[in-house]
C-alpha cells in the first residue's frame, strides 16, 4: 500500500519565482490498484510522481510505502521499490547501451550491483523471452543499440524493463504522449497487460481524459497542487469524457479552457 | 626509422595507452572532461620516483603512486559532486595543485633513477637488450590492464557506471547512485594515468615536474585514433583500440619527426597533437569526445 499525507512542494521557495506545485495532497493507493491522474498542465502530476520516486523535495509530508516511511530517502534508494517510464522515449533509456545492456541495468534496479557479467547467457536467454512477448521481432536485436529503436519500440521495451525487478508502485508519467496514436494504444494496451499479469500497483499520469477513464480502476483529478476528484468503482463506471468535464467546471467554478484536455 | 626508434616509440607508446585506458574512462565512460591527468601523470611519476630512491620496493613504489593517483581523481570528483564546480573546473584545479605537491614530494624539480631498481630491473638480465625487456614488459602489462577493465566495464557495477555517463537520470531511476559510481570512476581513471606515470620514470630514468604538460592532449589523440581506426562497439575491442590507437600515434610521430623533409623537431611535438586533436574534433562525421566539453553541459 502506498500511503501519501499532507505533502506539500515548493519550487524555488523565497524567490519571485516561487511556485507551489503541490499544496496538500492525501492519496491512499491500496496494493493491486491502477490509478490514473489527471490534470492540466501545472497541476502538479509530473511533480506529483517525483514526490514518489524522491526526485522532489518534500516541504512538508509523509510518503509511506507498506509500512516503510520513506520521505527522506533519495531517489536511487528507492529504486528497489519504485519503477518509472518516462514519457520522453529518449529519458528513459541508454541510447548509446544495446538493448540487452540496458535491459541488464533494469534487471538490477534497487540491487548490489557486483563484479559478475551483467550478460550471462541465462540472462540472455530470459531477456530474448520477455521481449518476444511485444511481438516487435525485438528478441532477434538483442545487441543492437537503444538508440537505433523508434519511440514507440523504445517505450514498449522501457515498460518490459520495469516490469524486470520487483517493484511496489509502477509509476507511468505520460508514457504515450510523445507517440502517435496507433503507437501509443499498443503501449497503452502492453500496460493493461503487465499491470494485470504482475498485479502490479501504478499510477499513471495522463493528459488524455478519454485514457484517464478507459483504463486503471481508479481517476484522480488534480489542479493547482490539490486533488479535485477521486472517482471509482460504479461512480466512475458511469462517468463519460463530458461527464468529467462538468465535474470539473463545477468542482473548480470556472471555465475549463485547456483544449488539450478534451482531445484524445 | 631505425629498429632502435621504433622500439622506442612502441615503449612510449604503450606508456601513453594506460593514460589513453584512464582519459576513455573519464571522458568516454563517464561522460567527465577531466584534465586532472596532466597533475597525476608526473604525480605518479614523482611518487615513484622518490619511494624507489629511499628504498622502497619499486613494485610497492608503484602501487602507492596508483593510490595517489586515485587520490587526485577523487578530489576532482569531489570538486564536482559535492560543490557543485564545473568538472572542467574542477579538474582544472587539482591539476594546478598538484604541480605544486609533486615538488613537495620531489623536493625538487626531477628526481633521477639511473642505477636504482625497477620493476623492470630483474628482467633485464635475461638476454634481450634493454630496448627490447621495456616494450615487452610495458606490453605484456597492458595485456593485463586491459583484461581485468574490460572485465570491470562488462560486470554489473561497470555497466552501471556506463549508464551514469550515458544517463544519468535513468541510472538514478535504476537505482544506481551516480555521485558513487562518479568517485570510483575518477579514482580508476587517475589511477590508471599515475600508474602511466610511475611507468614512464622507471623506463625513462627519471621523473620531472613538467613531464605531465599535455598528456590529456595525448591521451585523447590515441583514444580518437583508436576509435577511427576500430568502429565497434564490442568493449575489448574499444579498449584494445584506446592501446593500439596509443602506438599508432607515437609511431607516425617518430616517422615524422624522423622525416627531415618535413623540418619537425621533437620540441613541436605538443603542437602536432594539438593540431591532430583539432583535426579529429572538426572533421565532420567523426564521433567526438568533446562534444560534452563544447556544449559545455552536463545534468
Amino acid at each position: 500500500m502506498i500511503s501519501l499525507s499532507d505533502i506539500h512542494v515548493t519550487f524555488a521557495r523565497g524567490t519571485p519565482l516561487e511556485t507551489k506545485a503541490i499544496r496538500g495532497i492525501d492519496l491512499t493507493i491500496p496494493a493491486g490498484e491502477f490509478v490514473a491522474v489527471i490534470g492540466s498542465n501545472g497541476a502538479g502530476k509530473s511533480t506529483l510522481l517525483n514526490v514518489l520516486t524522491g526526485d522532489a523535495p518534500l516541504e512538508r509530508g509523509r510518503v509511506v510505502i507498506d509500512e516503510t516511511d520513506v520521505s527522506t530517502w533519495p531517489a536511487p534508494r528507492r529504486a528497489g521499490m519504485v519503477a518509472r517510464v518516462f514519457q520522453d522515449p529518449m529519458a528513459g533509456t541508454c541510447e548509446g547501451l544495446s538493448i540487452e545492456e540496458n535491459m541488464a541495468l533494469a534487471a538490477a534496479r534497487g540491487r548490489r550491483r557486483g563484479l559478475g557479467a551483467a550478460l550471462t547467457h541465462e540472462r540472455r536467454d530470459s531477456f530474448r523471452e520477455r521481449l518476444s512477448e511485444l511481438g516487435l521481432g525485438l528478441e532477434n536485436r538483442l545487441g543492437d543499440r537503444m538508440g537505433q529503436l523508434s519511440g514507440g519500440q523504445r517505450q514498449a521495451v522501457s515498460l518490459l524493463m520495469a516490469t524486470l525487478a520487483d517493484m511496489r508502485i509502477l509509476l507511468l508519467d505520460e508514457h504515450t504522449a510523445a507517440l502517435d496514436p496507433r503507437i501509443a494504444a499498443f503501449v497503452l494496451d502492453l500496460t493493461r497487460r503487465f499491470v494485470e499479469t504482475f498485479k502490479l500497483t501504478a499510477l499513471m499520469v495522463t493528459h488524455s481524459m478519454r485514457q484517464a477513464l478507459d483504463y486503471g480502476d481508479r481517476t484522480v483529478m488534480l489542479h493547482e497542487g490539490k486533488i479535485v476528484f477521486d472517482v471509482s468503482g460504479a461512480e466512475r463506471a458511469a462517468l463519460d469524457v463530458p461527464h468529467l468535464v462538468e465535474l470539473f467546471t463545477k468542482v473548480r467554478g470556472e471555465e475549463l479552457d485547456d483544449d488539450a484536455l478534451l482531445l484524445g | 626509422m631505425s629498429t632502435f626508434a621504433l622500439l622506442g616509440a612502441i615503449e612510449i607508446g604503450l606508456v601513453f595507452s594506460l593514460v589513453a585506458l584512464g582519459v576513455f574512462l573519464s571522458f568516454r565512460v563517464l561522460n567527465f572532461p577531466d584534465l586532472t591527468v596532466d597533475g597525476s601523470f608526473p604525480l605518479g611519476a614523482a611518487v615513484t620516483a622518490t619511494l624507489i630512491v629511499s628504498g622502497v620496493d619499486p613494485w610497492l613504489a608503484t602501487a602507492v603512486a596508483m593510490v595517489a593517483g586515485a587520490c587526485a581523481g577523487l578530489v576532482t570528483a569531489f570538486l564536482n559532486v559535492r560543490f557543485n564546480i564545473l568538472h572542467l573546473l574542477a579538474s582544472i584545479l587539482t591539476m594546478i595543485a598538484l604541480y605544486s605537491i609533486n615538488l613537495r614530494i620531489m623536493g625538487r624539480p626531477n628526481v633521477a633513477l639511473l642505477q636504482q631498481e625497477t620493476v623492470l630491473t630483474p628482467f633485464y638480465g635475461l638476454g634481450l637488450t634493454q630496448a627490447e625487456v621495456k616494450p615487452i614488459f610495458l606490453a605484456v602489462l597492458l595485456v593485463i590492464v586491459v583484461l581485468l577493465l574490460w572485465r570491470f566495464l562488462v560486470s554489473d557495477f561497470g555497466l552501471a557506471m556506463r549508464a551514469t555517463g550515458a544517463n544519468p537520470r535513468m541510472a538514478r531511476a535504476q537505482g544506481i547512485a551516480t555521485s558513487g559510481q562518479i568517485y570510483t570512476g575518477m579514482a580508476l581513471s587517475n589511477a590508471l594515468v599515475a600508474l602511466a606515470g610511475a611507468m614512464f620514470a622507471q623506463t625513462n630514468g627519471f621523473a620531472d615536474v613538467t613531464s605531465g604538460v599535455g598528456t590529456i592532449v595525448v591521451g585523447l589523440a590515441a583514444v580518437i585514433l583508436g576509435e577511427t581506426l576500430f568502429r565497434s562497439r564490442a568493449m575489448l575491442v574499444v579498449l584494445a583500440a584506446c592501446v593500439i590507437g596509443s602506438i599508432l600515434y607515437r609511431v607516425a610521430l617518430a616517422l615524422a619527426l624522423n622525416t627531415p623533409a618535413l623540418g619537425l623537431e621533437a620540441s613541436d611535438l605538443q603542437l602536432v597533437t594539438a593540431v591532430l586533436v583539432i583535426l579529429a574534433l572538426i572533421l565532420p562525421g567523426m564521433r567526438n569526445p568533446l562534444k560534452s566539453l563544447i556544449r559545455g553541459n552536463r545534468s
